[in-house]
């Protein structure tokens, strides 16, 4: 509680620096918990991401921002104005749907000009951002077309010149790649992120894609059944999770249950021995793919004889589930052409202890 | 080989049951015009030689002219107000919930159940009781209760297939609520509109049963007045009249479906 309050004055102390505020936000549906007590602070510029499984109350906590549903408590501010129970067009965002939502009666031109128009910005300066806008996403002659005509990348980039076009002060994004192919995803979203860069307009964002948030954010506010699980940089989140939850999500990884010894040293329920230096306590150990080697000897970590469970090509590598003494451990590794493992093999593996997290076991 | 036989069989007696019933429907109005240009004085078919005649006596009987002045204004007014009335019904029964919404949604299904005869004694007592029934008031808003409900639906209709994300990312890019209104639900849901005010306007200008216990001396509309005619005399005049209403119904149809085309296409 007393951390709590000192996190607030200090919050307060530094207002000038956040663009958007979330403090303590919450939504609820009758009985049901869409959004839990929900904070965050984002800078000028900054991008941030909100990811969890879909039902996590990310697109409902980005609605709120935006004005769409109102908070049953907690506040939302905008360039340091509480905005909590301000109607949308008063509010200063930016937003690309889901499905884009361009208006289809309108021209492209048109579309980006819609916003202007109701902010009264006389019609040569309207002419000029528009051409702007369009240069900026690369699409200067499709001005005169209606969104019908055209393709799913470019109603995407329209959508982002729409919402950019305002100058707002921050940009609103509801999993913008979703309804786009593999191939297209990866370069709308190297494009996207150079454009928010080259505006320097504060980002949220929300995905349930982890590659897409590890990839763009500068934070990530990784939420789970309206809660959030952590907020940190996609470093943090992907190296340190704070939670099994968070592991889980984020990339592949194996998780343990056992105690950690007075010696420091961690035993799996199974009876898994990993040597190292952690609190002691229950607890249950992440153990990432690539901290998992062939080996075959001790000398990095810990040497164990393994039997192959499972075993997936991927083409660059080949994903192996692992029997490490009656223990399930997922490790990659590329195999020369010809000698991959076969379920049944045996593998002389070590275990690189040292970047190995232990998470103290809250949930029974 | 046999299931083929029974579809070409199922195929053909379909195509047979549509040529008929489309015939029943156009049959009527076809031969009224044909005999419209009959040089005769007898409704009888076929048509004794071509003439105007019966087009030029409607032309001079000021009794069908003032009637079909009074149809054609009365049938406008009243689709324009059904429209403002139906799109404020259908938007508020599309997006909000309030008391009494089952109620209003059943009653935009009344006029299918009260026969319209009951309908029109029951207005003509009302306006009785008000003293309105020497002015037009009694048929306009007869005809309005005949028309709301129909243009609600189809407004209903329009409405629901409406993206309302739509609205979300105009108020997003600052649009207030009538704004938002104007230009996007508006426009959107124009086809719906116009399809609302033809009915509308349909509906008030071949109505009979309801116009006849409204209209007063001054004030007959077309179809009461053909009405009456035939009551006493039955002279290819009144195929002239009929003629000239079913032109001005698809003339006001077809400028609308073009409308709703032009619209499609710009």
């Amino acid at each position: 509680m007393r951390a709590l309050s000192k996190e607030h004055e200090s919050a307060m102390h530094r207002a000038e620096d956040y663009v958007v505020e979330l403090r303590s936000v919450s939504k609820q549906y009758g009985e049901t918990v869409a959004v839990a007590n929900v904070s965050l602070s984002a800078r000028r510029g900054e991008l941030v991401c909100f990811l969890g499984p879909s039902g996590c109350g990310k697109t409902t906590t980005l609605r709120m921002v935006a004005g769409f549903v109102e908070p049953t408590s907690g506040m939302v501010s905008i360039n340091n104005i509480d905005m909590t129970h301000q109607p949308p067009y008063r509010r200063d965002t930016g937003m690309v749907f889901q499905s884009y939502a361009l208006f289809p009666h309108m021209t492209v031109a048109e579309n980006i000009a819609f916003g202007l128009e109701n902010l009264k910005w006389p019609r040569h300066k309207r002419e000029q951002r528009v051409e702007e806008m369009l240069r900026l996403v690369e699409l200067p002659h499709l001005a005169q077309r209606l969104p019908g005509q055209l393709s799913g990348g470019q109603q995407q980039r329209i959508a982002l010149a729409r919402a950019l076009a305002m100058r707002p002060a921050v940009l609103l994004l509801d999993e913008p790649f979703s309804n786009l192919d593999a191939q297209l995803r990866i370069r709308m979203r190297e494009e996207l992120r150079e454009v928010i860069r080259s505006v320097d307009v504060t980002t949220l964002f929300v995905t349930h894609d982890q590659e897409e948030a590890l990839t763009m954010s500068d934070r990530i506010v990784v939420m789970n059944a309206g809660q959030v699980e952590q907020l940190g940089t996609p470093g943090e989140i992907y190296e340190a999770p704070a939670t099994s939850f968070v592991a889980q999500f984020i990339g592949w990884c194996s998780l343990l249950r056992g105690t950690v010894g007075p010696d420091g040293a961690f035993t799996s329920t199974a009876g898994l021995r990993l040597v190292g230096n952690w609190s002691a306590g229950p607890g249950t150990a992440v153990i990432r793919p690539e901290q998992i080697k062939l080996s075959t000897d001790g000398a990095a970590g810990v040497y164990l004889q393994a039997r192959v469970l499972q075993s997936n090509y991927y083409g660059g590598a080949t994903r192996i589930v692992l029997d490490v003494n009656g223990e399930q451990l997922t490790m990659q590794e590329r195999f020369p052409f010809g000698r991959h493992p076969k379920p049944g093999d045996l593998l002389g593996v070590t275990i690189n202890t040292n970047e190995i997290r232990i998470l103290p076991t809250n949930d029974s | 080989m046999r299931s083929d036989f029974i579809d070409d069989a199922m195929a053909a007696s379909g195509a047979l049951i549509r040529a008929i019933v489309y015939t029943m429907l156009a049959l009527p109005a076809v031969l009224v015009i044909a005999l419209s240009f009959t040089s005769g004085d007898t409704m009888n078919f076929p048509p004794t030689g071509f003439s105007l005649r019966w087009y030029q006596k409607a032309w001079e009987n000021e009794l069908f002219v003032t009637a079909l002045w009074t149809s054609t204004y009365v049938a406008v007014l009243v689709a324009i107000i059904a429209l403002v009335i139906g799109f404020a019904g259908a938007f508020a029964m599309n997006r909000c919930s309030f008391a009494g919404k089952t109620f209003l949604q059943g009653l935009a299904f009344s006029p299918l159940i009260v026969p319209a005869v009951v309908l029109g004694i029951g207005l003509l007592q009302l306006f009785v009781w008000l003293g309105l029934t020497q002015t037009i008031y009694p048929l306009i808003i007869g005809h309005l209760v005949l028309a709301v409900p129909y243009v609600v639906r189809t407004i209903l209709a329009s409405l629901s297939l409406h993206d309302q994300l739509l609205e979300q990312a105009a108020m997003n890019l600052r649009a207030p609520p009538l704004q938002v209104i104007r230009r996007i639900t508006l426009p959107l849901i124009l086809p719906g509109l116009l399809s609302a005010a033809i009915f509308a306007f349909v509906t008030s200008f071949g109505n009979v049963t309801v116009s006849m216990f409204l209209t007063y001396g001054g004030n007959v509309t077309l179809p009461v007045q053909i009405f009456a005619y035939v009551d006493t005399s039955y002279d290819p005049l009144v195929a002239a009249v009929s003629s000239i209403m079913i032109i001005v119904t698809l003339i006001v149809i077809l400028t609308i479906e073009r409308l709703i085309g032009a619209e499609r296409l710009a």
